[in-house]
């Protein structure tokens, strides 16, 4: 098999794994106050080892490609893809046919900013949505939030799912993972897009998101991963189980297709 | 396990195995000793570290290795990789070797492969100057600097014997004191390998003896690589014919089974250590 690239969020990235090692100086920091300076580079080559992409790549005797920052959002995923084939990225150059799949796991949707007139100034909005002229401008267009929101979702789905068109129609395999639950009833409703949703298989149940594979198997995150820790770190990342989870998940999807 | 930390030549790289992938723009080299980087793609770099010893080893043991960026080298190198690792902000020039910033707590075990011990500076003094050569073990000895190192000879009424015999000392006597430095640091050395030279000299150096690590195939113990490849010639990548049919690469380097072979060696090793 041709590698495999990996783009997502902290998720993909492994935060957190590097509090399974035996390194030293690994300080505790909650996920909502994450300093990159308090990662050595020995801890993110141990974190590399755990996340489900380079378990993934292993099984499947191949290389994978991901993002070297920390975090991220969905436009900044498909942004690190578009580089990584035009030579712009730190992650090196790659040619289309040096890639078997795109493995895309969505972050929390509103971190992908959106932008708006207000008054004659320009504004963009990320995370919080509770700002003065983002109100206003709601107003002014006669919009609620929730018909804004839903209008919202299905952009980035657009987004993500022409973005899978144009790499698919290059060759390359794309698949779908959901952190959370916002753009899946997109995802289930839409054949190209379904065709290509990981679902999370877990002691027998399946889940559509890591959102909801959470919700019923809490150690799944590491401040509730008892099973390794006495005393958790504050972390809402996936545990190292959850990313063999995933890891198995993708494996089962892309060996049955 | 923390990290697992790997020093060697093309063979600890992974020269040649970008072959055994699926990746197009392959092309072969030249003959068994040519290495051209600007023909391989980051593709092409990053599937071959898959299949190299080190990686296989760090799996085994779920931690990570670190391996010089750079393809190539003898011991010179790997011990000036070695110090660049761990002091990387005040060397900074050596950047093609790692980019990254360890400390010695991070690293549990140090493996080295030997190279060729020709590859290592052979430094002496000519009208005032310090000069180096390199020593070829064949063509008559006439490797890097030959005639420089001729003059010095017949200055000092030296012959190319002793030389070599010096030279092995020398190394031999740099290995120990790299390998006893390290070890004082907490990390465990342990190293295999490619050529006979520094193997046949172990007896003066049970320091070193302890830390040897043989490689077996097939239930027969080879101490060198050189000696494994001789008898299993498709343990190199050009006798790997029972992959590459009859479009075989013209490279010696060690094949995809045989990075197998050298990480089940060094797992065996080091298990036997930590039981």
């Amino acid at each position: 098999m041709k590698g495999i690239i990996f783009a997502g969020c902290s998720f993909t990235w492994g935060q957190g794994l590097y509090f399974y090692s035996d390194l030293p100086n690994v300080i505790p920091q909650a996920d909502n106050d994450f300093h990159p300076s308090k990662v050595t580079d020995a801890h993110v080559k141990y974190k590399n080892t755990l996340r489900y992409p380079r378990l993934v790549a292993n099984h499947l005797d191949t290389f994978e490609v991901t993002r070297k920052p920390n975090g991220g959002n969905d436009k900044m995923s498909m942004d690190f893809v578009n580089n990584l084939f035009k030579g712009g990225s730190h992650e090196g150059k790659y040619y289309i046919e040096e890639i078997e799949y795109i493995i895309f796991q969505t972050s929390q949707i509103v971190r992908n900013g959106f932008e708006f007139v207000y008054n004659n100034t320009r504004y963009n909005i990320t995370e919080s949505h509770s700002n003065k002229p983002f109100s206003n401008w709601l107003i002014q267009e006669n919009l609620t939030y929730d018909e804004w929101f839903l209008s919202f979702c299905q952009q980035v789905f657009d987004d993500i799912k022409n973005f899978f068109i144009f790499y698919e129609e290059k060759g390359i395999k794309t698949r779908i993972l959901s952190w959370q639950n916002d753009l899946v009833p997109y995802i289930l409703k839409d054949k190209f897009m379904n065709d290509r949703h990981i679902k999370l298989n877990y002691t027998s149940q399946e889940y559509n998101s890591i959102d909801d594979l959470v919700k019923d198997n809490n150690h799944m995150l590491i401040s509730n991963d008892y099973l390794n820790f006495t005393n958790p770190n504050n972390d809402a990342h996936p545990s190292k189980l959850c990313h063999k989870v995933i890891a198995n998940s993708i494996i089962t999807n892309i060996k049955n297709n | 396990m923390k990290g697992l930390l790997f020093g060697g030549c093309s063979f600890t790289w992974g020269q040649g195995l970008y072959f055994y992938s699926d990746l197009p723009k392959q092309k072969y080299p030249l003959n068994e000793f040519t290495y051209r980087r600007e023909e391989l793609t980051d593709a092409h770099l990053r599937f071959k570290d898959t299949l190299r010893f080190p990686r296989l080893v760090a799996n085994h043991f779920n931690t990570f290795e670190l391996v010089k960026g750079q393809n190539g080298g003898g011991e010179d190198e790997t011990f000036d990789f070695l110090r660049t690792v761990f002091k990387h902000k005040i060397n900074e020039r050596h950047d093609h070797y790692v980019s990254d910033n360890i400390e010695y707590g991070d690293i549990e075990y140090i493996i080295i492969q030997t190279s060729q011990i020709w590859r290592n500076k052979f430094y002496f003094t000519l009208n005032g100057k310090e000069d180096f050569a390199m020593i070829s073990l064949n063509d008559n000895h006439h490797g890097y600097n030959w005639d420089n190192l001729y003059k010095w000879l017949i200055e000092n009424n030296e012959t190319i014997e002793n030389v070599i015999k010096s030279h092995l000392k020398i190394q031999l006597d740099r290995f120990e004191n790299e390998v006893k430095f390290y070890e004082d640091k907490g990390i465990k050395v342990r190293f295999l390998c490619w050529e006979p030279d520094f193997y046949y000299e172990l007896d003066k150096y049970p320091y070193l003896r302890e830390r040897f690590v043989p490689i077996f195939y097939n239930d027969v113990r080879y101490n060198t690589i050189r000696k494994m490849h001789d008898e299993n010639p498709h343990l190199k990548i050009k006798g790997d014919v029972a992959f590459f049919g009859d479009n075989i690469p013209d490279d010696h380097h060690p094949s995809k089974e045989c990075h197998k072979v050298i990480a089940e060696s060094i797992i065996r090793r080091l298990e036997s250590e930590i039981k």
